[in-house]
């Protein structure tokens, strides 16, 4: 059966390279689907997106 | 039928009340924080105006003389008094606050003109009330005050004295042509105006026992004294109340003497349960533990009839138990060799030593033989073993691995649900059972997890912590840090605050990186702490970091700002 990711711990910080936060996007875009993977995924892109913003 | 009405509506108001006294326990914690962080911006101003005093007394050099010593000193101590009286109003009038709310529970109970002055008597027992030190509140205070005024004055003056001999001593050497020593001119700089406001600063909210800390220590250990006070007094007018019960806090960091009030049945009347006049609450100052009524009807046969005193009670607990209630080696090694007796287990080890010898006990032969049937027995393990049992696991096993690895165990009944491993270092998932089993309200897991990192609680880890089976989430850093928290909030809500708690963290950190101000791996070290401490601050979330470890504790000395003051300046930022 499958299983859901609900502990989520990131290898990265919001002020790291913006590849190495890409390439952690990815990865949670690999797992399988739940409620705290997708809350990753949205908070990974506003990581990006402040990165941009600098 | 009458007699049938009045009976229901005696359980219905004993049904309020105890509802009642579960809201008042989370007001006291709501006025505890509001209040803290009302000390806190008192403390701040006048931090803020010890610093400005020191800078425009700088000379055009930027350095501090020794000539305008005495004016600065002078103006220390105004702002100091008046510090202190901001400070006492402030308290005075959370006194009773936290009495009212004590009283409030028995609204619908007792008649309002006894409330208003079971609160006031709460509020004066508060202040008379002399502690074992021996001080009464306003000693106490004007401790306090007395305290910061001295810390401050004698930095600020050994600066501008350093700074003094070290300008002196380089005048001679400018006077014979020799250039002056690196070493004498870093002391010369010692005297800068922007220095010394700086260790004034520090004296008053940041080094080792500074004045605020002592002083935040008295707001909570008195507020919450005024409100168990007021709760107590008012408790007992109803007639069907036989004794209160002291509660743990939920966050009870580390097995003491709390746990054998909150368990022994002393009375007769269940564990932890006194009669009137009888409660060991508060048992020590900045206490996190409640008291909750009790009728008479809530008693059991087994506990009538399983009565016992607090010797027999520790004599059934584990080792590491025992000697933390009875705190320290020898008098643990004095109860297991039958020496301490019941009335001895708060007393001070110096003072039971000399009584000991007197008795012609061999003190310093007291030790305590490895109970190897005891361990071994299945004597029923406290919460706090299975606790300490659950973070050591994950993170002996995280170490070994380097995956992460999570444990969880039932607080009400210490039952372990599950170890579990996905054999990755970034996460643990779960099947659609164990996810049921964290959905249920009925259950209150507390789930302890290793971050590699040794980072505070993420993101994902706090949104997890919303289903309704989670009563906690802690983080066990592989450099021995221990993160806790639980989530006051649905999830959707939690959701859209944290994303904000986030945006506002970032902005600042952002900020200070662009500045060079801060490197990016201590930024990315700290982030994750920085954002909960926002959202405990704002009460969305408990968060207590119950140990930093030598990383977390080297990363947040390098911040260029006192995290707990920078986090109370933005969460006014933060729209609630």
């Amino acid at each position: 059966m499958e299983e859901k990711p609900l502990i989520i711990d990131p290898p990265v910080g919001p002020y790291s390279p913006i590849g190495e936060i890409k390439t952690w996007l990815k990865e949670l875009e690999a797992m399988n689907q739940s409620d705290e993977r997708d809350f990753s995924i949205q908070q990974v892109k506003e990581w990006i997106a402040a990165h941009a913003g600098e | 039928m009458s007699v049938l009405l009045a009976e229901n509506q005696r359980t219905s108001i004993k049904a309020k009340i105890k509802r009642a006294s579960q809201r008042a326990r989370s007001a006291i914690k709501k006025l505890d924080k509001s209040v803290a962080q009302d000390l806190l911006e008192v403390y701040a101003i006048a931090r803020e105006q010890l610093q400005t005093t020191i800078q425009q007394h700088a000379g055009n050099d930027g350095l501090v003389s020794l000539v305008v010593m005495r004016d600065i000193v002078d103006q220390i101590d105004q702002i100091i008094d008046t510090l202190a009286v901001q400070r006492d109003n402030l308290l005075g009038s959370a006194l009773g606050r936290g009495a009212r709310i004590g009283t409030g529970v028995f609204e619908d109970a007792i008649r309002a003109s006894r409330i208003q002055a079971i609160s006031d008597d709460a509020v004066r027992f508060v202040q008379h009330f002399v502690a074992d030190d021996g001080l009464q509140l306003s000693s106490r205070l004007w401790r306090n005050t007395e305290q910061a005024r001295t810390n401050v004055k004698l930095a600020v003056q050994s600066a501008i004295i350093q700074g003094h001999s070290a300008s002196q001593a380089a005048q001679d050497f400018i006077n014979r042509g020799v250039s002056i020593p690196a070493e004498l001119s870093r002391n010369i700089k010692h005297s800068s105006a922007f220095n010394i406001a700086n260790i004034a600063g520090r004296e008053l909210m940041v080094n080792e026992d500074n004045a605020y800390a002592q002083a935040k220590r008295i707001f909570r250990t008195e507020i919450n004294r005024a409100h168990g006070v007021a709760y107590e007094n008012a408790a007992f007018e109803h007639p069907d109340v036989i004794g209160l019960r002291f509660l743990l806090s939920p966050n009870h960091p580390r097995v003491d003497i709390c746990d054998m009030h909150a368990s022994v049945n002393r009375y007769g009347l269940g564990p932890g349960v006194y009669p009137r006049d009888k409660s060991p609450w508060p048992a020590h100052p900045n206490t996190l533990s409640f008291q909750e009524v009790v009728f008479s009807d809530e008693v059991s046969e087994e506990d009538k009839n399983g009565k016992q005193d607090r010797i027999a009670w520790l004599n059934g607990q584990a080792p590491h138990v025992q000697s933390a209630v009875v705190g320290g080696r020898k008098k643990y090694a004095a109860l297991k060799n039958g020496f301490l007796k019941e009335g001895e287990i708060t007393t001070p080890w110096q003072v039971l030593k000399v009584k000991y010898q007197r008795k012609g006990i061999d003190v310093d032969g007291l030790q305590v033989t490895p109970d190897i049937i005891e361990a071994e027995s299945g004597v029923k393990r406290s919460i706090q073993a299975v606790r300490q049992e659950s973070r050591d696991y994950v993170l002996s096993k995280g170490l070994n691995s380097g995956w992460e690895h999570g444990h969880a165990f039932d607080v009400k009944t210490g039952h372990v649900f599950l170890r579990k491993t996905s054999r990755k270092p970034r996460e643990i998932s779960f099947s659609t059972r164990e996810l049921q089993v964290f959905q249920n309200p009925r259950n209150n897991l507390e789930l302890s997890h290793n971050h590699p990192s040794s980072s505070s609680l993420s993101g994902a880890d706090l949104h997890f912590a919303t289903q309704k089976g989670i009563s906690r989430v802690v983080a066990v850093g592989h450099d021995g840090s221990v993160y806790s928290a639980s989530v006051n909030e649905e999830r959707k809500v939690f959701s859209r605050f944290y994303r904000d708690a986030e945006q506002i963290i970032r902005d600042e950190m952002w900020s200070l990186i662009n500045k060079k101000v801060i490197a990016v791996d201590v930024a990315n070290a700290v982030h994750a702490h920085l954002v909960n401490s926002l959202l405990s601050t704002s009460g969305l979330i408990d968060y207590t970091v119950e140990h930093f470890g030598d990383f977390a504790k080297k990363q947040i000395d390098r911040l260029p700002f006192d995290v707990e003051l920078r986090v109370a300046e933005l969460v006014k930022k933060l729209e609630l």
